[in-house]
């Protein structure tokens, strides 16, 4: 019996002996919300009662903000939440929903076509933000939301206010981040009434803006309307200001953006500090002119740097030089080295000295590098996935797919489009289907010469394969390739060396390979498997 | 189904469920119900307890898949769950002084529809491997899990989870292959 043969009649024997209870569990499932919160308005002779009497007190005009106190369906209150999607709900003072509004385009789609008239509060918050996530609206990258309580009972608001950061708090608690929350009051007003409709955002958000704008000058209501409430939050979180009774709990991620360091880098790059240089640099994150920007201070060779770097792009928006007035510059060196330009925009600059390549790859191109690493032509990929990531600061593409039945994982750089780590092992699931295509695909050469070359495109100095480094490693070795188990190979950067690292398992050894990018064994090490 | 029609299944079936379809559910768990109950009984060692867990699990996914983000690990997803019931309630036991068997005992009435190999390996088999090489080879065979997916999971590094898996498929290799000799 082969491996193969072991992991089925394992599962076959567990898909038999496994009890069957669902039934059970249907039981003990709430009905979903979404298809239970129809509520037969129409049908109800008594509600509708109501709102003909409302419409009928609104016809009159009635000067009565809040129209009839007593009456249990008016609405009381208003919440509001934003994130990209505005929405509105507004409630009556038993916290049943009685309309639900979307405030701009992505609000409708996170609405679809959801009823929640009716349904109470925690109902239409979770299934609200269920859809936010679903929808991508609320992700590692950006995993800020803007509660808005408006009531004004300011007791009851308060408790709704704490109680909604409490529940969106557990919602927002996924595998892979957690939420950040801003949580305030608005009262309504005609003036920011007519901002926030004028801007398709709610009141909260319209608050939210007005307040950062009046502590801090640099900011214009155009410049921050356009932001998320994300990069909002980032702006709270970086010092820039401080909203009033504003509650506050979580991290705003800044994954969406390259990082202080990649900002760093950047900078350094820029301004041809040599690598290695080790600077204090004051870093910052702020906003200008609606988009989110890195701030860079450095004094380096007697003149200070200022840099405003595109948080997601890289691109250097503006740069200053000027003379460090507390150290005297060594003058023979300055002017030829950087390209000193005042105060100007890094435009005049670019071509003289030598700018980080400061746009991003698109997905199609990150694939390409990764299919011709591989050595592999696109219509034989299966199971591909593209993902934008960041690690470490540093925006990167994660590629994974399979052909061949070698499933591969790569990590590219996503502005230089380096290959920063790869990994290939086999794929599980091919083989199960045909481990003849497997062995085959494992043992056969697929290497050329003429793929490794298209290697050197991707920015990686690879001159040889991981499959030859592979190759090298077991020839080495003295075991053939079938007899090898577990082998694996990745890149990897130790001492800033580029090489491949392949272990693999044979007789009741165990391998562990260092081979240079050229094919030399670097270091060969093999110790007993037990 | 290849595992990529398999992830693609499970992940529409959970952002069915939050949609409230209830065809959807089921097809999940017919799915995914043998890998949830064989990674519990692999955590308690206990079927009754493994049985307990297998329908919390479910009623946790229903509850919870709203919030599930689509990112090509459903059944990672879902075995999470599975393991911090388990742990909890392990801890739960604890208070009441009864111990988790230290051996694996698994009482599985004589079944017709078992065929002699399958016999084997749920009396003898899982019974010579060590609990983690058992819980490994469960997590790949029934769950479908990946290796860096088991490692991830049981938080074990994945030369360790590779080294175990490959041991315990020597083992019952030898197992099954001496039996079917006789």
């Amino acid at each position: 019996m082969n491996e193969k043969n072991i992991n089925q009649t394992v599962k076959t024997s567990f898909e038999k002996v496994t009890p069957d209870v669902f039934d059970q569990v249907v039981e003990h499932c709430t009905p979903r919300a979404a298809k239970t919160v129809v509520l037969p308005t129409r049908k109800n002779p008594y509600l509708r009662m109501i709102s003909v009497a409302a419409a009928f007190l609104l016809l009159l005009g009635i000067a009565f903000t809040s129209i009839g106190y007593g009456w249990s369906n008016a609405v009381t209150t208003t919440v509001s939440l934003d994130v990209n999607p505005s929405v509105e709900i507004l409630l009556n003072r038993n916290e049943k929903v009685k309309e639900i509004h979307a405030l701009n385009e992505d609000a409708r789609i996170i609405l679809g076509d959801m009823n929640f008239e009716g349904s109470s509060l925690d109902v239409a918050i979770n299934a609200l933000i269920g859809s936010m996530l679903r929808n991508g609206y609320i992700t590692e990258l950006a995993n800020s939301i803007l509660i808005s309580v408006d009531d004004n009972n300011s007791d009851r608001a308060k408790n709704l206010q704490e109680k909604l950061t409490r529940e969106i708090e557990t919602l927002l608690q996924t595998e892979t981040f957690n939420g950040a929350i801003l949580c305030q009051t608005v009262t309504k007003t005609d003036e920011l009434s007519a901002v926030a409709k004028a801007h398709n955002i709610s009141l909260g958000k319209a608050k939210l803006i007005n307040q950062l704008v009046a502590q801090n000058t640099t900011y214009t209501f155009e410049d921050l309307v356009g932001l998320s409430i994300n990069d909002l939050n980032l702006l709270v979180e970086s010092g820039h200001a401080a909203p009033e009774n504003t509650q506050s709990s979580g991290t705003a991620s800044e994954k969406a953006y390259i990082g202080f360091d990649k900002a760093k880098e950047i900078a350094f790059t820029h301004a041809a500090v040599p690598a290695g240089t080790t600077l204090n640099a004051k870093t910052d994150l702020d906003s200008e002119k609606g988009i989110i920007i890195y701030e860079v201070e450095f004094t380096y060779d007697g003149y200070e740097y200022e840099y405003d770097i595109n948080a997601t792009t890289g691109e250097i928006l503006h740069v200053e030089k000027e003379r460090d007035d507390d150290k005297r510059p060594s003058d023979n060196q300055s002017g030829t080295q950087t390209t000193p330009n005042q105060g100007t925009s890094s435009d005049s600059q670019s071509g003289t000295s030598n700018p980080p390549a400061a746009t991003e790859l698109t997905a199609e191109q990150v694939k390409q590098i990764a299919f011709n690493h591989a050595g592999v032509t696109a219509d034989k990929v299966y199971g591909l996935k593209v993902e934008r990531d960041r690690d470490d600061g540093v925006v990167t593409y994660d590629v994974e797919f399979k052909a061949d039945g070698v499933e591969y994982e790569y990590e590219i750089h996503a502005v230089s489009g380096k290959i920063l780590e790869y990994d290939s092992e086999r794929d599980d699931d091919a083989a199960r289907t045909s481990s003849t295509q497997t062995v085959s695909a494992k043992t056969e050469p697929a290497v050329t010469e003429s793929k490794a070359t298209e290697t050197k495109t991707t920015g990686a100095p690879a001159t040889i394969t991981a499959d030859r480094a592979k190759e090298i490693a077991l020839a080495h070795a003295g075991v053939s390739a079938a007899d090898a188990r577990g082998l694996e190979c990745e890149t990897d950067t130790d001492d800033r060396v580029d090489h491949y690292d392949v272990e693999f398992k044979a007789n009741g050894l165990e391998y562990d390979y260092e081979i240079s990018f050229d094919g030399t064994v670097l270091k060969s090490e093999k110790e007993r498997d037990d | 189904m290849s595992g990529h029609d398999h992830t693609r299944t499970l992940e529409l079936s959970l952002v069915g469920i939050a949609a409230g379809q209830s065809d959807a559910f089921e097809v999940l768990y017919q799915e995914t119900h043998a890998g949830v109950y064989a990674f519990a009984l692999s955590i308690l060692k206990n079927a009754h307890d493994a049985q307990d867990i297998l329908h919390d699990t479910f009623l946790k996914v229903y509850d919870t898949a709203p919030t599930y983000t689509p990112m090509g690990k459903p059944m990672a997803w879902i075995l999470t769950i599975t393991r911090n019931l388990c742990y909890s309630h392990l801890r739960e036991k604890q208070k009441t002084a009864e111990i988790a068997p230290e051996e694996w005992d698994l009482h599985i009435e004589p079944r017709e529809d078992l065929n002699r190999e399958e016999r084997i390996v749920l009396s003898e088999g899982l019974k010579t491997l060590s609990d983690q090489e058992r819980q490994i080879v469960l997590l790949h065979a029934v769950s479908d899990l990946k290796h860096r997916q088991i490692s991830e999971l049981l938080s074990l590094p994945l030369s360790t989870v590779l080294s175990k898996y490959r041991r315990a498929i020597k083992k019952l290799e030898q197992l099954l292959g001496k039996e079917t000799d006789e």
